[in-house]
């Protein structure tokens, strides 16, 4: 790896530090001007007022914003995220098991889209004009309108209530048996993976497109080089900029966004932990939450700003 | 033309898919017959009468009261799998299980010094007699003998002191009123009170739910686990998702549990848990949505639970603040926002036939509820008058707050509070916003009103009437006639003379005459429906007490 690129790295890791504390700060505000109590929605009907102060105390709520703020900074520094109020348990423990449990649907239905979606791509830009690049580009735009909650449900009412052949909801841990996690993750996965998928096709079309008519194409014609090798080598290597970018963006955007399809399969993962939190006031575990994705998508972006140095000589040594 | 050929031919494809998807078994198109409706309610459009009372025979028909006894005989095996939206902090360490809804979990696992009867009584369980003392004031309770918590220690005297001691610690207020606990001997244990409150037997005899004192040695242990008497104990707990219970072995009550374990799952989302329930993952489930509730209704499958006591509802209304310096602050206001509203319209608009209409506090099953009472009926030419008479003969503009839950209900609420005067504007607010309002009081104008309407008033009402009550409490007046008469109601020496002061509470408060409407216009009461298969036997979910069952008699008729 060049000095450039390390340099360029280590450029992009100071910047997302710098995010990262900014995204921090700006959740801790919002939150703070939402109206709600977490410890009153805890409580819940039958609260006394020494209830509410007991636990107000015992949580740090009591204290003023600024003092709250550093607390949760300076532990976050000794590896220590604070007590969710709606859980009774220790934040971090519950963010990692559910991370973990998006990441175990993330990275297949990812995996689908970018692989389906580069396939078709090329599929359908070598096809320019045919029945078979109109069948996929109608495909590709249905993929992109269609509304995630009624595609789900759509699906558990196929799959599910009408053939029987797939769980409705729920997830199972691979560790608990690979069939029953296959199970389980196939619906979520697909609907995870519809948007993207028609994403990275339509990208991967255009972009193919554009370098189909690029001089070193025709060249590499010209010098008498296999169109597999042209297609493989040269083109999808220079249209795989673009699509790279999407990538990146998406898979951030697919950890932090899988909310809709956590809730509609009950699928215990971050998006369902946060849409819970946020509805109960659970700041403590909202505010985690969203330094978790934020980590995420600087990662994310981290590995996109790498591979375009991989890629890309002409960035490498920039 | 031929890429548009292939276009159109491909719509047409996916249509067809689509609509195959959708297709014509019994229940896909209950669905569509639902989603239907769910349109109806979006455009404001009520959906036909003779549906409705179809709806109400469906209910009245599936519904089964049951009662241990009339099942037959049980069989032994099998795991129950229940579901609900309803999420616990904790099903072990019981002091932090602070509403309504975590009885379910608590009485899994635990239990509590008394139950309920059918007629809504106090019944007892762990507990086998209590003797109560208004004089000096104390309650003494015979324990029951042979019991042991899942741990193998014995519970007795000791264990119920050290537990009502971790209550008191986390500012319980079911046990605030306990001074002290004296430890007769192991089955004796007298709790002397700090006032006489004819509250408290059933405060500390229903919402405490006793563990292990040893178990109570390792809080953090506990949180995540159980160790109580009850007749299941936790094996695993994922909290929003799923708590797993097996048998516990040395569970007093002889030949029970017939359950092998107990599953209890969280499906947020409505549409998914009634799809999951259909297809056979769970045997048993909460429905909170009306809509879905309906669906499923009309499917004519399933076996529906009813609550028969009264106990552990949960009222929606419409409550004024009258604390503000408003309209409001004058009774005569008030008075005529009741008589603005037609409940029975409104519920039968926007209930599905799921909804019982209230005129006063509680469920109209319970023995505080006076049905001999007139109360508040709908009469706008009566509200003008009342809204003149106060001084606003063209009435004056104010503000509805609801949450997305009630929108449609509230929002035509409003349409008939605008057309005696009362002109509303609705303001929405999500479900914690709503909390944050009403627990500082500092709603303006009208906003729903949500309230454990049990019989008993003392306890239940108070929560809301007290000066100290940490909801609403801040938004209404606290006239000394009411605040003298809850005071006489908790101070009552004997049951019947309570019955009687909450009558004369619910004349106060609701009659149609003068009544002094602080808590503005209960609508309706929402008899969650329990929808289970008819293999599922015994489980009295919800049949005693709304958040509560009897999972000890339940077993599984497959």
């Amino acid at each position: 790896m060049s000095n450039k690129l390390l340099k360029m790295i280590g450029r992009r890791i100071v910047q997302s530090i710098i995010v990262i504390f900014l995204v921090t700060l700006i959740v801790f505000l919002l939150n703070q001007m939402v109206p709600g109590d977490p410890i009153v929605n805890f409580l819940g009907s039958n609260a006394t007022e020494e209830q509410i102060e007991y636990y107000t105390q015992l949580f740090g709520y009591d204290q003023p914003v600024l003092v709250q703020y550093f607390k949760w900074i300076q532990g976050l520094f000794r590896g220590e995220m604070g007590r969710s109020v709606a859980m009774q348990a220790e934040i971090s423990t519950i963010l990692f098991q559910r991370l973990k449990v998006t990441l175990s649907i993330v990275f297949p239905a990812f995996i689908l889209a970018v692989v389906l979606g580069v396939v078709l791509g090329i599929v359908a830009a070598k096809n320019r004009g045919t029945a078979i690049d109109s069948v996929i580009s109608f495909f590709a735009n249905i993929g992109m309108s269609m509304p995630m909650f009624w595609f789900g449900m759509i699906l558990i009412l196929i799959f599910a209530l009408k053939l029987g052949v797939l769980p409705t909801s729920g997830f199972t841990a691979f560790s608990e048996g690979a069939g029953e996690w296959a199970s389980h993750i196939v619906l979520p996965m697909i609907v995870l993976a519809m948007g993207p998928l028609a994403q990275f096709t339509r990208q991967t079309r255009s972009s193919m497109l554009e370098v189909i008519r690029q001089d070193y194409v025709t060249t590499a014609r010209a010098k008498g080089i296999s169109q597999k090798a042209i297609t493989f080598k040269h083109q999808l290597r220079n249209a795989f900029i673009p699509i790279i970018t999407v990538m990146g963006v998406t898979l951030g955007g697919m950890i932090g966004g899988t909310v809709l399809v956590e809730s509609i399969f009950v699928v215990p993962g971050l998006g369902n932990l946060m849409i819970t939190s946020i509805k109960g006031r659970d700041f403590m575990v909202v505010q985690n939450g969203v330094l978790v994705i934020a980590i995420a998508v600087a990662i994310c972006n981290l590995i996109v700003d790498i591979l375009y140095g991989v890629i890309d000589p002409r960035i490498r040594n920039d | 033309m031929k890429k548009k050929l292939v276009s159109v031919l491909l719509a047409a494809c996916l249509v067809t898919g689509l609509l195959a998807g959708c297709g014509n078994s019994g229940s896909d198109a209950s669905t569509q017959e639902a989603a239907g409706e769910e349109a109806a309610a979006e455009t404001g459009e009520e959906p036909a009468e003779e549906e409705q009372s179809e709806m109400a025979a469906a209910m009245e028909e599936a519904t089964v009261e049951e009662t241990p006894a009339d099942s037959g005989e049980a069989k032994y095996g099998g795991v129950l799998k229940y579901a609900s939206h309803i999420t616990v902090s904790t099903p072990g360490y019981t002091p932090e299980c602070t509403n309504n809804a975590s009885l379910l979990f608590l009485t899994t696992a635990y239990e509590s010094l008394v139950t309920y009867a059918d007629d809504g009584s106090l019944a007892p369980l762990l507990a086998t007699e209590w003797e109560v003392n208004s004089e000096e004031p104390s309650i003494t309770w015979t324990l029951r003998e042979g019991v042991q918590f899942a741990d193998g220690t014995p519970f007795n005297a000791e264990a119920v002191k050290r537990n009502i001691e971790e209550y008191q610690k986390s500012e319980r207020n079911e046990t605030a009123n306990v001074e002290s606990c004296e430890v007769i001997d192991d089955t004796h244990i007298k709790m002397v009170l700090k006032a006489w409150n004819s509250s408290t037997v059933e405060s500390v005899g229903f919402f405490v739910y006793y563990m292990s004192p040893e178990a109570l040695n390792d809080v953090d242990t506990l949180r995540n686990s159980s160790c109580g008497t009850g007749p299941f104990q936790v094996t695993s707990f994922e909290p929003g998702v799923c708590t797993k219970y097996a048998k516990n072995e040395n569970y007093w009550q002889e030949g029970k549990p017939y359950l092998d374990g107990v599953e209890i799952y969280v499906v947020d989302e409505p549409t998914t848990r009634s799809s999951a329930f259909q297809a056979g993952e769970y045997d048993i489930i909460l429905m909170n949505n009306l809509t879905v509730a309906s669906e499923l209704l009309s499917t004519g499958k399933y076996v529906v639970g009813k609550n028969k006591t009264g106990q552990g509802l949960v009222m929606t209304g419409l409550i004024p603040n009258s604390a503000e310096d408003g309209p409001f602050a004058d009774p005569k206001v008030r008075q005529a926002m009741c008589y603005a509203l037609d409940v029975d319209a409104l519920c039968e608009a926007f209930g599905y036939g799921l909804l019982t209409t209230l005129a006063q506090w509680g469920s109209p099953d319970a023995v505080t509820y006076d049905t001999s009472l007139e109360c508040f009926s709908y009469n706008p030419d009566k509200a003008r008058e009342l809204l003149a008479e106060a001084g606003y003969p063209d009435g004056f503009d104010t503000t509805l707050t609801t949450d997305a839950g009630n929108s449609d209900m509230f929002t035509a609420a409003a349409n008939m509070l605008s057309e005696v005067g009362i002109r509303c504007e609705i303001n929405l607010v999500d479900e914690s916003a709503q909390v944050n309002l009403y627990s500082t009081g500092t709603w303006t104008g009208i906003m729903g009103h949500f309230a454990a309407i049990s019989p008993d008033l003392g306890l239940y009402m108070g929560r809301h009437l007290d000066t100290n009550g940490a909801f609403y409490a801040k938004g209404i007046q606290h006239p000394d006639d009411a605040m003298a008469l809850l005071e006489a109601i908790r101070t009552a020496p004997t049951e019947e003379e309570k019955i009687k002061l909450e009558h004369e509470m619910q004349a106060l408060i609701y009659n149609a005459e003068d009544g002094i409407a602080l808590f503005g216009r209960p609508l309706f009461v929402q008899n969650e429906p329990i929808f289970k298969y008819d293999y599922v036997k015994n489980d009295g979910r919800s049949v005693y007490h709304m958040g509560t069952w009897t999972v000890a008699d339940c077993w599984l008729d497959k």
